[in-house]
Order: structure tokens, then sequence, then C-alpha cells
């Protein structure tokens, strides 16, 4: 019998742009992970392109398993379990990495687990820090999502607080794109931005005295309205500026939930936890706060697929496999308690 | 609320104000039915999630809308969901089809199309067009509905009381 603790996964990831694939064992030792950006060939269209995105994960995704094998020193028979994303995202994405993990899972007689893209990044801290404390709170950010989750335990999770409009990632995407700074705007912006005065233009913090929920999109429109009437202004601080605006608004919420629910630690994820601003102000406010922070390292914040592996281990050890005839769900959301 | 004469069957309110945009947009629940289909046109930060935002809570509906930017497509069931899609990510009229947008726009929803001007002519021609445009103060946005196709002529004089009223 298979001893749980040690339990190999391969994981899948492709519900955007990343088509990736990781062995983890026993929830938290990542023995390998390969992922195959998309984000270069997505580069001149200024964005993810869903049907070009799924025909290159189509293209890729076979190379990519047998490479994270390769790389974990593995055949297929050595494997447990094997996980897919599987939602939220694009359909068409989604459904390449399930068909694929279904597919193994089938052939080699192992269980299979489809997972929740959030959940897995709330787990992503954990790889890095098996033996991170509970509760905590997280900053959830990407081009798609903007929350802050209260992760009680395994499993158990309250939403505090989520974008009403747009998500920070889209913020910095979009400006990036009016600014002619090209995709994916955030590196763009934390690029230029340490040559820029974050004081040089005072941006809306949009309400920052309102609970935990975010909004985006005014401050979008306000960066819009400033460049058009400032068209000569200088560009690192511009950056600068708006980066500024974004990260004020997370940090100030992250460390106001962290103390409301008592959080023995913070965490960020998602691809705006790779932004150098946040990664440094996130570290500062908790040590200010005496609190843990856990910054886990980019390319665990971006899209990969150990966090897939890692998840899949706690929710097999708690609900066990999920069935083959189960689908991808393009709209599915964080489950929550309560 | 000023209200200005436009070109060839298109109407003209101007929106003051987020709250503005919210109010027209549950105006216009009055003239929607199931099966419509709404295009969404103007440039970035102009009302056009805000629209679907007054659109939406007029029309019942419980969840919170947010930018469909980055999914594309983003269903939001109701008494009359609505299926709110956003094409400004897309380069080419081909990625359409990758959306299944004639799955989607059935005749029990409502379907909003935020940037729908860019492939306009690969999108069902019996449409309400509405552009959103900067107007002369910072919150100030023009709006002008344009009716298109034999439904949205038949119902233009409702749309043309709707925005005397505004």
């Amino acid at each position: 019998m298979v001893i749980l603790r040690s339990l190999r996964i391969l994981g899948i990831e492709t519900s955007c742009d990343e088509t990736a694939a990781a062995v983890v064992e026993g929830g938290s030792m990542v023995c390998s992970s390969v992922v195959a950006s998309q984000a270069e060939r997505h580069a001149r269209f200024g964005g993810v392109v869903p049907e070009i995105a799924s025909r290159l994960h189509v293209d890729v995704i076979t190379d990519v398993i047998a490479r994270a094998l390769v790389e974990a020193g593995l055949d297929f028979p050595e494997l447990d379990a094997v996980a897919a994303t599987h939602g939220p995202g694009l359909a068409g994405a989604l459904l390449v990495g399930v068909s694929a993990a279904k597919a193994i899972a089938l052939a080699h007689g192992i269980p299979y687990i489809g997972v929740n893209h959030l959940e897995a990044h709330l787990y992503a801290a954990f790889l890095e820090e098996p033996d991170l404390v509970l509760p905590m709170v997280v900053l959830l950010a990407s081009g798609g999502h903007t929350m802050i989750v209260h992760m009680i335990d395994h499993g158990r999770y309250v939403v505090l607080g989520r974008t009403v409009d747009d998500a920070a990632g889209e913020c910095f995407d979009k400006v990036a794109r009016f600014a002619g700074l090209g995709y994916p705007g955030g590196p763009a912006i934390d690029r230029l931005a340490i040559d820029g005065d974050p004081t040089s233009i005072r941006f809306p913090r949009p309400m920052l005295d309102e609970g935990y929920d975010f909004s985006f999109s005014g401050l979008k429109t306000a960066v819009i309205n400033h460049v058009r009437n400032h068209p000569d202004d200088d560009l690192p601080d511009l950056c600068a500026s708006v980066q500024e605006a974004i990260v004020d608004t997370l940090v100030i919420k992250l460390m106001r939930a962290a103390r409301e629910v008592d959080a023995k630690a913070v965490v960020i994820g998602g691809g705006v936890a790779a932004n150098t601003a946040l990664r440094t102000r996130v570290l500062d406010e908790a040590a200010r706060a005496g609190i843990r922070a856990f910054v886990p390292a980019r390319w665990l914040c971006t899209d990969n697929a150990a966090m897939i592996a890692s998840v899949a281990w706690w929710r097999l050890h708690s609900d066990g496999p999920t069935s083959l005839a189960s689908g991808a769900y393009p709209n599915l959301r964080l489950p929550v308690v309560g | 609320m000023n209200v200005n004469p436009a070109g060839a069957g298109s109407l003209v309110v101007v929106s003051h104000s987020v709250a503005d945009t919210h109010r027209l947009a549950s105006q216009l629940c009055d003239v929607l039915r199931p099966g419509d289909l709404v295009l969404l046109c103007g440039d970035l930060g102009t009302g056009k999630t805000a629209f679907t935002k007054g659109l939406a809570a007029s029309l019942g509906i419980d969840d919170q809308v947010t930018s469909p930017t980055f999914v594309l497509v983003q269903t939001y069931d109701g008494p009359v969901p609505i299926v709110h899609v956003d094409v400004y990510r897309l380069e080419h009229a081909g990625e359409l089809e990758a959306l299944a947008l004639e799955e989607l726009l059935d005749e029990t929803a409502i379907g909003v199309i935020e940037w729908g001007d860019r492939f306009a002519a690969h999108l069902p021609p019996d449409r309400l067009e509405i552009m959103f445009s900067p107007g002369a103060g910072i919150d100030d946005r023009t709006v002008v509905l344009v009716p298109q196709g034999p439904s949205w002529h038949a119902r233009r004089r409702l749309l043309a009381e709707l925005v005397e009223g505004f």
C-alpha cells in the first residue's frame, strides 16, 4: 500500500497562456516543473488570444509532460496520481490539460484530480514552506483575479474581498498597452518604475476605506485621462506612480485583513505577486506589524503546474479522486465555507 | 441631461456620472428583450463595464459584474441571464469562432459584447449599438444609441422616448 505522504503526483496546467507540467512528491517536494510560456508568441497581439492559446497547448503539451517526467527521473508507471486545472479559465484551453490528465489516468489506472486554479495559487507558498502556519491571509492578484482570502485551514476559505470591476493585473496591462509598453504590461511597468518617482503623480486609491473589495477601473480611467492631458510626462515617473497606487491599495487592505482576522501569516500569489514593489512592501509592512510574510519565488507566483500537483495532494487526501466523467469549468469559483 | 438629435436613426444622451450610466442601463431594460444583442463600443474607461453592471442590477442579477477582458466570456444567471463578452484582446475575426458565440447567444439571454465594433461585420446584424466617448467634463460621457436591424428599428420610438425622458 502506498503511503499518502510519499504520493507522486503529475500536475498539468493549461488554463491560460502557459502550458505546464510538474511532478510533486508528498504535496510539497518539487521533483520537476516545466513551463512553456506562450507569452512571447502572444506579445505581438497585446494579450492572450484564446484560439491560439488552445492550439499552442495542443502543440506542446505532450512534450511538456515528457520533459517533466524526464526531469523528475520517472516514467508513467511510477506516478501515483495525475491532476489538471479544470477551472476557471478558457474552456478550450482547460480541455487540453483535462483531456491529457484523464487519458493518463485511464491508461495507467491511477486517480485523476481536477483542480481549482485559484485554490492552487493559495497553495503555491506551501511548496517553499511546507510548515506554513494557518490561519493565513492570502492576496491573490493576477490578470483575471484580485482577491483577499482568509485561509482558515486546508480546504477552508473565506473570501474577504475581491475586485468589483477590473483585476489588478488587468490595470497594469491596460495602462501599459495605452502607454505603448507592450504585453505583458506588469513586468514592463515594474522595470520602468525603478527609475521613476512614485510620488510624482498622485493617482487615486479607490475604495481604500471600504472593506476589502477593490476597484481598479477608476484608477485605470484616471491614468488614461492623465496621459491624454500630459502626453509628454516622464514614462518612468508615470509607471512608478501607477504602480505605487496599485501596490498601496493591495498592501493596505491585505495588512488590515490580516490584523482583523488575527492571521499568523500573510502570503501573496498570482502573477502580480511577481511585482518587485509589491514584494518589498509586503515584507516591510509585515515585519513592521510583527507578522510572518511569505513571498514565494516568482516562478511560483505566476502560473505553474507544481502548485496544481501540490493542491491535488491535499484534495486527494480530503476528497478522493475526481470522476473521469467530470469536465472543464470555465466559471469555477473558489469553494468557500459559511 | 442633454439630449441631441444625431445622424440616421441614432440617439444621443450625455451621462454625467457612473450613476447616470447605471440609470441609463436600468431604463434600457424596459426596452430590452431576451435574445437581444447589445454591442458596447468606446475607448478604455468610458463606461462599458459600468453600463453592464447597471444592466445586470436592473435585471435582478445578484452577482458582481466584473471586467470580462481576461476571461473573455462571463455568464451571469438570473431571471434573464446576461452573456457578457469582451473582444478587446482578440486580433482577428477568426478568433471569434473560439468563443462559440452562436452557442452562447441564445434566445433566453441578453448578449452584451464589449468592443463589439471591432468585429461588427462578423456579429449578428440585428442589434443595439451603444457608443461611449469622453464628454466635456472629466466624468461626462456622450452615449450614442444606434438601433440596427428590423427588431431594433421597430423599437426606435421606444428608445427615443427613453432618451427624451432621461
